[in-house]
């Protein structure tokens, strides 16, 4: 398996080149770019931007992961605003762009946000009918979409079976689930999704949660790995049965108060120590 | 993508499937599954004749009236009679494989020890004392087996340690051998001292793609093949 974590994990105020150099010095593989999130990735970098973002990653000696994206959250696939959806289309498919010209073979998308006002029938139906859309674009560019699970923030697939059943409609190779083991809060075990989802994991996404913790004002329920509630051990273990042998991005808020850069450099060896099974 | 051990015993049984006539790689294994009168067995069996019926070997009676089955599976051993036992043996030595599934962990000790002695006097097999999953050390998560492909397969609350031969053991659970390959007879019989069939009843990929294999006539086949035995 190999290490990596988003560049919008760098440091505040860091260039993107010296975020590179960090993350190598720090013992990651790659690095997850995220469009819309930090200046230099956003809708209307071009693709010679791109290119160099992309040769910078491999002068630092790192590969790209993955390609997500900040975006999902507000120009959905699902939304009922045409405009916004539309604009989510063209952000996926900037994303699945950005891939291939990097040089990854997966994206990450938020698919469909529940709300009070945009009920689930209707995200169900958008989310699959838009994605089926999207299957021909991603099969043409080699590039597979990895739906993550954002469960209690999207309010929308929430057990593993029903994830399953969502990807079986969707029904392409090109569709899978990235997996975020630590979305899934109290409402299941991050070893069996891994189970249940075996081979459809694109990349898997790394943080601990606190599992008996309310989300109120700015308290987290997300911290670093290890601390929460998450049963590594038995995450390990799932890995190994499903043969998962991809990448592990870290997914980390920043906490620290001091010293930004030691949460990257304790994040590096928490991931070292998951891949280790060392416990 | 396969470990270098399934890349090369897959290679192995297809040089020697290769060599075999035509209508012994084709044919259907005529299978059976004999239940027990209780929901253990009957929640595995579903799981079983799911299994043969996606692999699509004929799926035969609950009660055998068939002497020719090359097949037989008995989940979750809880009840079974001398007379049943000793039904199975002569078919065993007759040619039939016969997979025994374990539900001795949830009887009683009385139970459990009467099922010991009686698979010890018939089969020859050693059953030790039921082990708990959930007091174990969280070493171990799943059953891990080697043969006839390898794959983590989940525990099911109680499984049936055996104490057998290195060579005849093709899974374990931590320290412990849970299940056991031979040859009796003509035939043989495979012992799962950790249940299969309710994974293959939640239709779990591992657990499906153990249960391919177990069933398989390349995994247990029949004396005219004696070139296959120990792949």
């Amino acid at each position: 398996m190999k290490k990596s974590t988003g560049d919008n994990f760098f440091p505040n105020a860091m260039r993107f080149t010296d975020g590179l150099a960090l993350l190598k010095r720090a013992g990651y593989d790659g690095v997850e770019l995220w469009l819309g999130e930090r200046p230099w990735f956003q809708m209307q970098t071009t693709d010679a931007e791109i290119r160099a973002m992309g040769r910078q990653v491999r002068d630092a000696g790192l590969e790209v992961s993955d390609v997500a994206n900040a975006l999902d959250w507000k120009e959905n696939i699902a939304s009922r605003d045409p405009e916004k959806r539309e604009a989510a289309v063209r952000h996926i498919k900037r994303q699945i762009e950005a891939a291939q010209i990097v040089g990854t073979d997966a994206i990450l998308i938020v698919a469909g946000v529940v709300t009070d006002d945009t009920p689930y029938n209707e995200v169900y139906k958008r989310t699959v009918g838009t994605l089926q859309t999207l299957v021909e674009v991603a099969a043409k560019a080699h590039v597979k979409i990895g739906v993550e699970n954002c469960n209690s923030e999207q309010r929308f697939l929430l057990s593993p079976r029903e994830f399953a059943t969502f990807l079986d409609e969707i029904n392409s190779p090109w569709v899978g689930i990235h997996l975020d083991v630590g979305n899934i809060h109290d409402t299941g075990f991050a070893e069996q999704w891994i189970e249940i989802h075996g081979p459809r994991i694109t990349r898997i996404h790394v943080k601990d949660v606190h599992k008996h913790r309310g989300r109120c004002g700015n308290e987290s329920v997300y911290t670093n790995i290890f601390l929460g509630d998450n049963n590594w051990p038995a995450i390990r273990e799932a890995m190994r049965k499903v043969n998962y042998d991809g990448w592990l991005i870290a997914e980390m808020e920043a906490r620290y108060q001091h010293a930004a850069d030691q949460q990257v450099y304790d994040t590096s060896s928490a991931l070292t120590r998951l891949i280790a099974g060392r416990f | 993508m396969p470990t270098r051990r399934e890349f090369l015993t897959g290679l192995a049984i297809a040089s020697l499937a290769a060599r075999l006539p035509a209508a012994n790689r084709a044919a259907p294994r005529r299978a059976e599954v004999w239940l027990e009168d209780h929901c253990l067995s009957q929640e595995s069996a579903l799981g079983f004749r799911r299994l043969l019926k996606r692999d699509t070997v004929t799926n035969g009676s609950t009660q055998s009236s068939i002497a020719s089955s090359s097949l037989i599976i008995v989940p979750g051993i809880r009840r079974m009679s001398p007379a049943r036992g000793n039904d199975l043996l002569q078919r065993m030595h007759d040619g039939t494989w016969v997979v025994l599934e374990s539900g001795v962990g949830f009887s009683s000790m009385a139970e459990a020890k009467h099922q010991a002695d009686l698979f010890k006097r018939i089969f020859g097999l050693k059953l030790l004392p039921a082990v708990k999953v959930a007091q174990c050390p969280a070493v171990a998560t799943y059953v891990e087996y080697t043969k006839p492909v390898c794959r983590l397969a989940r525990t099911f609350e109680a499984i049936t340690p055996i104490d057998c031969e290195p060579t005849e053991v093709i899974a374990r659970f931590g320290r412990h051998s849970v299940c056991a390959r031979k040859r009796v007879g003509r035939g043989g019989l495979v012992f799962l001292g950790s249940m299969l069939g309710p994974g293959l009843f939640a239709e779990e990929r591992e657990a499906l793609a153990i249960g391919a294999a177990l069933v398989a006539p390349s995994a247990n086949p029949v004396s005219t093949l004696p070139q296959l035995r120990g792949i």
